[in-house]
């Protein structure tokens, strides 16, 4: 190999290196963050739960919820996950306990950007949810006026009934692989 | 979630220029385009990022947790093979290949094919509905682009005042456009792809 | 299609139309705003202080992809930090956080240090300090008008809302929509002010 190449190798190698180096940094500091996040939602979720048991966490790449918790309250055992819920008008945060079989327990908003975003009301959870799907758009004047059809036809709701189908699913996976671990 | 849906969705309501400002400065620059030219660059350009951005997240970093570094591995893999690929492109003997290679090196670097490619990736779709938005959201753009060009060839015209000539009384057409967009609702496009 | 520049306005993003991306959306809120003009900034000045250390060190052919990767790290970086800051104002900013990577003002700055030899690390100081003002302001201005209220870029995972008027004046200017009109009123105003002012001409 003659110098020019040994020079030309040298140097993709060094500008690789240190590319490697930053990616490193970025992957260490993220690492370190995602350390601080995990704290911060699992103490959100036992004030929210009242409960002070709290397992280790099960990772998942969805973009609204990356932790799903196993909490016991009274001895039943319960799943919470903080996810993070927005739309054009704002975002929300919200703790979501499920019970095993993948229905909603309880909803309760930890912050909301702005104030009086659809998710920031937590009846908003209880009261709407499960209605209004099947007859989204309002098809006449009266329809309009129903606060249910209204929910059903904003992006909050479509965006909201589907991040809780998700999260639905992880919890019943994680209980049934916690059932298989059981038995 | 329906195709269909996710096309008109990325076509109107979520329109890449008028409602999410991506790819703003070249579409307020005067400039000729080669209409379908510059739209299959575009739009192959947008959906090879999406897919590529989609599968190096999804297979290579996720599992890892580290989706952080997904910034980093579109500035030295995905954006790199797109220059490779649109000068290799741009390369050949033929003059409309010429004209596509290099419409896509230099889309490559710009804010709609990054941002659509974030968004398809962000928004939990399968690939094929990653690919899906991506191509949606390019005719969206170019859907917006040539409505915006035509108001500017009526603009330059009319008799506006001096200070609003140009960019300005442009920048209020996309306003009122923004408007007409947003007001395509998300229900009644899942009513009309059911 | 701007002629001549003055260093007194801030002429990169109303007259030559410049790095609009972010404002058009993000300045619809205040808090957000600020988060992503501060990762603007702070990418455009790492860049533009390492890019004479990355021009005597690599050669040419190396430092255009170098300089996007090494400010690819920095946005990374920055999103991180924004995530632990305050996740509920990152998760706001969106896509707009890692889009910094190709915002034109840190793109041209990445352009101009990979070309020139001259020092041009004050010319972009001055010129990032004047889209993070104006961002700011346009941020805070839509955010009062627009909802008439101001989301304060505070840490942690609440809300810090300040409620101003309890009826708005102007809802449109939150939108997207109001980001597309103000900045066409600001860009004449500012041409007005070149042509009035200054004796400048923009087409």
């Amino acid at each position: 190999m003659n110098k020019r190449r040994k020079d030309i190798l040298f140097e993709n190698i060094a500008a690789a290196a240190f590319l490697s180096v930053m990616a490193l940094l970025v992957a260490s500091a993220s690492f370190l963050l995602d350390n601080v996040a995990d704290r911060r939602d699992s103490s959100a979720l036992v004030k929210f739960a009242g409960s002070s048991s709290i397992g280790n966490p099960l990772l998942h790449s969805d973009s609204n919820f990356r932790r799903l918790y196993p909490i016991t309250r009274r001895g039943r055992l319960l799943y919470g996950s903080v996810v993070a819920l927005g739309d054009r008008l704002g975002q929300a945060r919200i703790a979501f306990l499920f019970a095993k079989d993948g229905s909603l327990d309880s909803a309760g908003v930890i912050g909301a950007i702005p104030g009086d975003l659809a998710f920031s009301r937590e009846g908003w959870f209880s009261e709407f949810l499960g209605k209004g799907g099947d007859f989204a758009f309002p098809m006449s004047k009266d329809d309009l006026r129903k606060a249910d059809t209204v929910s059903g036809a904003t992006e909050s709701f479509r965006l909201t009934s589907n991040v809780l189908e998700r999260l639905s699913r992880s919890v019943r996976q994680a209980a049934s692989i916690r059932d298989k671990g059981e038995d | 979630m329906s195709y269909l849906f996710i096309v008109l969705t990325s076509v109107f309501s979520a329109n890449a220029l008028l409602v999410y400002g991506l790819g703003v400065c070249p579409a307020f620059r005067r400039e000729r385009r080669g209409p379908w030219v510059h739209l299959a660059a575009l739009a192959f350009v947008n959906a090879l990022a999406s897919i590529l951005f989609w599968i190096v997240r999804s297979f290579a970093l996720a599992p890892l947790g580290l989706e952080s570094l997904d910034i980093i591995l579109y500035a030295v893999l995905i954006a790199p093979l797109l220059k490779y690929l649109s000068r290799f492109i741009a390369s050949s003997p033929a003059v409309s290949l010429v004209r596509m290679g290099a419409a896509m090196d230099e889309a490559v670097t710009s804010c709609l094919v990054f941002g659509v490619a974030l968004i398809a990736t962000r928004s939990n779709f399968s690939l094929l509905e990653a690919l899906a938005a991506s191509i949606a959201a390019c005719l969206g753009y170019w859907l917006a682009l040539i409505v915006l060009d035509s108001i500017r060839e009526r603009l330059e015209l009319s008799d506006l005042p001096a200070s609003f000539r140009g960019a300005p009384a442009l920048l209020l057409s996309a306003g009122l456009m923004a408007m007409a967009f947003m007001g395509v609702d998300y229900a009644l496009l899942r009513s009309v792809a059911r | 299609m701007e002629k001549k520049s003055s260093p007194f306005l801030p002429d990169l993003m109303l007259g030559s139309l410049v790095g609009l991306c972010p404002v058009i959306v993000v300045s619809g809120n205040f808090a957000s705003g600020v988060i992503v003009a501060l990762g603007i900034l702070f990418c455009t000045l790492v860049m533009s202080l390492l890019m004479p250390a990355l021009r005597s060190l690599f050669p040419e052919r190396l430092r255009a992809p170098l300089a996007f990767g090494l400010a690819a790290a920095f946005t990374a970086l920055y999103a991180v930090l924004a995530e632990a800051y305050s996740p509920l104002l990152s998760s706001l900013a969106g896509i707009f956080i890692p889009l910094t990577l190709v915002n034109c003002i840190v793109l041209a700055t990445l352009r101009r240090g990979i070309r020139t030899e001259e020092a041009t690390t004050r010319g972009v100081i001055l010129k990032s300090f004047m889209f993070f003002s104006l961002l700011i302001l346009v941020s805070a201005f839509r955010e009062i008008a627009g909802a008439g209220r101001i989301t304060l870029p505070m840490p942690g995972t609440e809300a810090h809302i300040l409620t101003l008027f309890s009826l708005p004046p102007l809802r449109l200017l939150t939108a997207p929509a109001g980001g597309f009109i103000l900045i066409g009123c600001l860009a004449a105003l500012y041409r007005f002010v070149q042509r009035r002012l200054l004796g400048r001409r923009i087409s």
